[in-house]
């Protein structure tokens, strides 16, 4: 196993190509994830003109892990993944939460940088906030990733 | 897991410990409540500071024999603490609290595994953590 520094981004497309390209979830998405500059799957930071709902990745936190000798192994990293709506209700959100579920927990994949070995749902999260009458809602999961760069 | 409005909270336990004496207790409550208490000075340190508010609205809760919570947004008007950690659809995530625990974890086994000499492995999936987000 090696480490080539890019095992954050390798989690990050891996996330994003999981998603984003899955028929059903994009189904849910804003505008049936068909809005401008592709379907509402966002790693980090979402665009202005996003519609709801949407799904957004967070990196929590990192870690590397190093053998007795200090190489290091594997990076494992705690990303929280949810979809975020503009509703008075989580109805929808509950789908999307169940689907990336399915697509991420106990799943593993390779992109053209890295390998994700293993993917582990830890936690759900779930809370909605009022802005000026305007109830937002998230729900989604703390997912680690142990990934590995090629 | 609700603590109140606006609070955001993780949970260190230790289960399963029937068989153990009054003293090997007593000692990992205080391993318990001293992992609790290095987590509140790092996740106060990384909050995010704009008024200050946030990281001062931390505190170590006791909630059994060897149970502690860690919770933030203690006095707070609104939600600032699950929004910094998680994020809105106005502003990014800016994680400090399950940051702070997950870097805990490591110490916290070690003092665990000296206090109890080695008699009980402690693995990291036996420790009770949880983050907890209460309604708002």
């Amino acid at each position: 196993m090696t480490v080539n520094g890019l095992e954050l981004t390798t989690v990050d497309e891996w996330i994003y190509s999981t998603l984003a390209g899955d028929n059903t979830l994009v189904g849910y998405l804003g505008d049936g994830g068909s809005s401008p500059g592709g379907p509402g799957v966002f790693m980090d930071t979402i665009r202005d003109d996003t519609t709801y709902p949407y799904v957004i990745g967070n990196l929590m936190i990192s870690m590397d892990t190093l053998t007795s000798s200090g190489d290091s192994l594997i990076v494992v990293a705690d990303y929280t993944i949810k979809g975020v709506d503009r509703a008075v209700n989580y109805d929808v959100l509950a789908h999307m939460h169940q689907r990336m579920f399915q697509l991420l927990h106990n799943q593993s994949g390779t992109t053209a940088d890295g390998r994700v070995l293993k993917c582990l749902r830890q936690r759900q999260v779930k809370y909605s906030r009022i802005n000026e009458t305007i109830q937002y809602r998230h729900l989604g999961g703390i997912y680690r990733f142990w990934v590995e760069g090629l | 897991m609700a603590m109140g409005p606006g609070t955001i909270q993780v949970v260190i336990r230790k289960n399963n410990v029937a068989s153990w004496s009054q003293r090997l207790r007593a000692r990992v409550a205080m391993e318990l409540e001293a992992s609790a208490q290095r987590t509140l000075t790092a996740a106060s340190s990384a909050a995010p500071v704009r008024t200050g508010e946030l990281a001062d609205s931390g505190e170590v809760r006791r909630r059994g024999p060897l149970s502690f919570i860690v919770v933030f947004g203690v006095g707070l008007p609104d939600g600032r603490a699950i929004y910094q950690e998680l994020g809105t659809s106005h502003h990014d995530a800016q994680p400090y609290l399950y940051p702070s625990f997950q870097m805990e974890i490591p110490t916290l086994m070690q003092r665990l595994a000296i206090t109890t000499q080695g008699r009980i492995k402690v693995m990291p999936g036996m420790l009770g953590s949880s983050v907890g987000i209460s309604a708002v």
